[in-house]
């Protein structure tokens, strides 16, 4: 999978979750899902979670924390997969 | 100051804690535990969590690095002061935290104190619209009560202004106010905690 289909798997996860749509449809690697997206901090969890089983992939908690942009999920991904 | 409100409601219908690895992703094996003794797991869920969320908020006030690490804000105990009132004691990085956690039928808000500081008000509205509107009316709703609370007179309008970091800050005029503030919403609510610094 490159990247640009990670980003649309990603959409596809926080979908549900995302309260800004024009901040979603301009979503890029720099979107934020708390500043940006104004996900709730408790969804956060649901879009890790839903990471982890759609990429068959275990997230431990120091790359949790960082998790909170497009590009920080990604590399979180790609440094399981790849 | 940091504050949390979680409208029960909105929760409920949006957030499964119960699906597998839910808790053990944002919770201590004791705080799992004291989910697990609970009558009503649910309602402790969001206690604690809504207490990790206010503690997070002032940690951040008091210079901590942004991070999604539920974990490292640690519950060290908590006790049920009234029917619907909770004290809980929190150890982040920094300090040592006391939050005070207010369960209603619908809705749980928490204020997280650095020092046992009487002079605090918090409150909790009614919000309505969408995502942006809701925020324009907690906004204006802080800013008349402060300017009710502050003796200065003149014409000048409150606002407030994001920092650098995130943190509200607000603002008479040029001037920025010694005040501390914390902002919340979710689902129906918003909420509000202020005092002087």
């Amino acid at each position: 999978m490159n990247k640009e289909e990670r980003i649309k798997t990603l959409k596809r996860l926080i979908t549900p979750y995302v309260q800004d749509q024009e901040a979603f449809a301009a979503l890029n690697e720099d979107t934020d899902f708390i500043k940006d997206l104004k996900i709730n901090s408790a969804h956060l969890v649901d879009i890790i979670l839903d990471v982890e089983d759609e990429f068959d992939i275990e997230i431990e908690d120091e790359a949790m924390e960082q998790m909170m942009t497009v590009k920080a999920a990604l590399d979180v991904i790609s440094a399981k997969v790849d | 100051m940091g504050n949390d409100i979680v409208d029960l409601q909105d929760a409920r219908i949006a957030s499964n804690w119960q699906r597998p690895r839910y808790l053990e992703k944002i919770f201590t094996p004791q705080e799992r535990a004291w989910i697990q003794q609970a009558n009503q797991p649910d309602m402790r869920v969001w206690m604690l969590w809504s207490a990790k969320e206010s503690a997070y908020k002032l940690s951040r006030q008091l210079g901590a690095e942004r991070a999604y690490a539920p974990k490292s804000l640690r519950i060290r105990d908590w006790t049920q002061e009234s029917a619907t009132n909770y004290r809980l004691q929190l150890l982040t990085e920094q300090a040592e935290l006391t939050v005070h956690t207010t369960l209603g039928h619908t809705f749980v808000h928490s204020v997280a104190l650095l020092d046992e500081n009487p002079n605090w008000q918090a409150e909790i509205l009614n919000l309505s619209g969408t995502h942006e509107e809701k925020r324009k009316q907690l906004r204006e709703q802080v800013c008349q009560r402060v300017a009710e609370a502050d003796s200065r007179v003149g014409g000048e309008t409150y606002r407030i202004v994001k920092n650098e970091s995130e943190i509200p800050q607000l603002w008479l005029g040029e001037t920025q106010l010694d005040i501390v503030l914390s902002l919340s919403h979710h689902g129906r609510y918003g909420a509000y905690c202020w005092g002087r610094s």
